[in-house]
């Protein structure tokens, strides 16, 4: 029995020798933490540090903030939501939704108004996913779009936004559509994960529903460039229908 | 059973075409989301809704099939599912075994693919046909439940096939010249033909066997000793014996590996689960079909891992090809559908473009390609696979639209489609670059998330689901060509 546990301590992970081929497969596919063996109760100190780097990872791209040199390099005008610190985007979401009388003003002085299509970008609950996809997903809408003929407007960054954001900047500016760039609530697998909402002829108050979606874009998931391109024809296809979200899906 | 008009659903139809038997069968593919994947579609379902009668496939003479006999089963059978051609999405006609060889096989299956349905293909290859009868019989399943490695073993009338597969993947196939058929008796039990496989048996034991004599059963005891020796010693592996080596059909070119489990299939496999007993004789099927199988019983409670049921037998390969032929692309992808279907396109790997920087490097890796398919086909047909396209960054992939316009511009005549195959989740970007980047249209159709290697055949359907995906079949040999 004390040899039995002895083995068993401290057993460096990937240990084929000690687990069935089955159970070598799930750990194999799958992103959760298994099999990472132990040292006396707890996980193995190198498991332990990797879980917090991964843990504070996530921290910080939720509080952390899209850097200055980002938003300018993408060409954004950057704006604010109701929202004044990190503290306040948490607690109040509403307040996410939302932009100024002043913003409103600023907005229609530095932009295209009633464009065909309004690119948002919002650093959501990932900073990271912008930092990370905006780059190369940012170009690849631009270009396409503006290739078939759509009239894209000024891009702009709101920092603290959240996803309604868009009906209330497109609605200021008269757009046709808007298509907002929105971080993912990070996880402990990635932090890099990035959505895509569009939504035909935005008012504010509209419903969820009236709203799609391309998720899950980053490295791992669907490539950012691909993304943009995927997006040039689903705001194509809107623009033909005539509206947006699950009516039109 | 009526035809779906559920755009979920592929109507698969497949059709093998076997040394002794001839099988259709139709099947339902349900597609739906890939798990874990929100852009991915997958096969979630795969639902067998007609299963043909088993028949002797018709022959001429030893080396012509009777195509017209054929046809008019397939005919038959279709009409028995209440199925019309066009309701066909997908499919496989396969000839296998030693009906491969026959003189008019490559003709009646493509006549066959084409009357069939638009996106029928046509193949053969023991390669393809042993990991066929995996998938069919339920071994390829049990090695994804288990996460151990099962060796499928179909043992039909001319040829064993044997595919292994580990976990989700299929690690390699065998295959051999022995089968029930290689010997063909008349009713009085006198020898009517011996194949060439079989005469090397009947030669290195020195047997009494020969056309027009009735042999001995001890005679054919020991031949048909000799025939399951060598199929487990291809189960066990290297080394192998002479004998075993010289009715190797595709070459020794695999690794022993260690087996957890091993089922078989096809007819004679049928036979060893289901002992025919004293009372049909051994020369039911006036072939060594029953005794082979008796002989192969004998050495399972000797063979290297546990022999496990199948859940098809004789009906694996057919099952296989009707169910499992097809892929599905990603979803991101860009074609012009006019050029749809397409068929048979030799596949020309280009090398990795991973290391080439500037535009010169990019368009000289292309020619590589395009040079060697230009004067390996000189038609042009052929679809152009890039395995690695460098980082996935806007900047890169319009570098790389630019070197796949040049290339096109001076390499394509009128307006044959250009076909681009690409390993990386990239098809759609790369498509509205070649065109915002070209002067004039390009007939681009470019697939994404498949990849094939170099020398493989390619078939690509029209557009599923509202054109998201296509289906893409993968054909490692046709015809030996």
């Amino acid at each position: 029995m004390a040899d039995q546990s002895q083995s068993d301590e401290g057993r460096t992970p990937g240990d084929d020798s000690a687990r069935s081929s089955a159970f070598a497969t799930a750990v194999e596919s799958s992103p959760a933490r298994l099999d990472v063996g132990r040292t006396g109760t707890r996980p193995p100190t190198a498991e332990t540090l990797e879980f917090r780097a991964d843990h504070a990872k996530a921290r910080d791209a939720v509080l952390t903030q899209v850097s200055g040199e980002t938003i300018e390099a993408a060409g954004l005008l950057e704006v604010s939501s109701l929202v004044d610190s990190q503290e306040e985007y948490l607690a109040r979401p509403d307040l996410g939704r939302d932009v100024s009388e002043e913003t409103t003003t600023f907005l229609r002085e530095h932009c295209t108004t009633t464009p065909d299509v309004q690119i948002v970008v919002c650093d959501g609950l990932s900073s990271t996913a912008v930092e990370a996809n905006v780059p190369d997903l940012l170009p690849a809408l631009t270009a396409g779009l503006t290739e078939r003929g759509f009239e894209v407007g000024t891009p702009v960054f709101v920092r603290f936004g959240r996803v309604n954001v868009m009906d209330a900047i497109g609605e200021e500016l008269g757009a046709g559509s808007v298509v907002n760039l929105v971080g993912e609530r990070p996880g402990l697998n990635t932090a890099e994960s990035l959505s895509a909402y569009m939504t035909y002829d935005p008012q504010r108050g509209n419903p969820t529903s009236m709203k799609s979606v391309i998720s899950n874009i980053h490295a791992d998931g669907l490539p950012a460039v691909e993304a943009g391109a995927e997006l040039v024809e689903r705001v194509e296809t809107m623009h033909e229908a005539g509206g947006s979200g699950v009516d039109y899906e | 059973m009526t035809p779906t008009a559920d755009e979920d659903v592929l109507t698969s139809v497949g059709i093998d075409i076997g040394t002794t038997t001839t099988q259709l069968v139709v099947s339902h593919l349900r597609l739906g989301s890939a798990p874990l994947d929100a852009t991915g579609v997958t096969v979630t379902e795969r639902e067998l809704v007609h299963r043909g009668t088993v028949r002797e496939t018709p022959l001429v003479d030893r080396t012509t099939v009777d195509t017209d006999a054929v046809r008019a089963y397939v005919t038959d059978e279709l009409r028995a599912a209440g199925l019309s051609v066009d309701v066909v999405d997908t499919g496989a006609v396969i000839v296998t075994g030693e009906t491969a060889y026959k003189e008019n096989a490559r003709e009646l299956v493509h006549r066959l693919a084409a009357d069939v349905g638009e996106f029928v293909i046509a193949t053969a290859g023991s390669a393809l046909e042993a990991v066929l009868a995996g998938k069919g019989s339920g071994a390829a399943d049990r090695a994804r439940r288990t996460g151990g490695t099962v060796a499928n073993v179909d043992v039909g009338g001319g040829t064993t096939n044997v595919a292994i597969f580990a976990g989700d993947t299929t690690v390699e196939t065998r295959c051999l010249d022995v089968g029930g058929r290689l010997v063909r008796f008349d009713d009085d039990g006198v020898v009517t033909s011996i194949s060439d496989p079989a005469e090397a048996f009947v030669e290195h034991h020195g047997l009494p066997v020969a056309v027009g004599q009735a042999p001995d059963r001890p005679v054919l005891g020991c031949l048909v000793d000799a025939m399951a020796t060598a199929v487990f010693d291809l189960v066990s592996g290297h080394p192998l014996e002479p004998l075993t080596r010289s009715l190797l059909i595709d070459g020794a070119g695999f690794e022993t590996q260690h087996l957890d489990q091993i089922v078989f299939s096809g007819g004679v496999g049928r036979l060893l689960y289901e002992p025919t007993g004293p009372a049909p004789s051994p020369l039911a099927f006036d072939d060594l079909g029953p005794m082979l199988a008796e002989a192969l019983r004998e050495r399972v409670p000797n063979a290297s891992a546990p022999v496990e049921t199948p859940t098809e037998d004789i009906n694996a390969t057919v099952i296989g090809a009707g169910t499992r032929t097809t892929e599905l692309s990603g979803t991101t992808i860009a074609v012009d559908d006019t050029h749809l279907p397409l068929r048979n396109l030799p596949v020309v790997a280009a090398p990795s473009l991973r290391s080439a920087t500037t535009a010169t490097e990019l368009v000289e890796r292309l020619r590589v390609a395009t040079d060697r398919a230009e004067k390996l086909y000189e038609d042009r047909r052929y679809a152009l696979f890039l395995p690695h396209v460098g980082p996935l960054r806007f900047d890169r992939l319009s570098r790389v639209a630019d070197a796949l316009v040049e290339v096109y511009g001076s390499g394509y005549p009128g307006d044959d489609p250009f076909v681009v195959v690409t390993e990386q989740d990239c098809a759609k970007v790369l498509a509205q670059r070649v065109d915002a980047q070209s002067d004039g249209p390009v007939p681009l159709v470019l697939v994404d998330e498949i990849c094939p290697t170099d020398g493989d055949y390619l078939d690509v359907g029209a557009p599923i689901l509202g054109g998201r995906a296509v289906p893409v079949v993968v054909k490692s040999l046709v015809f030996g060509a």
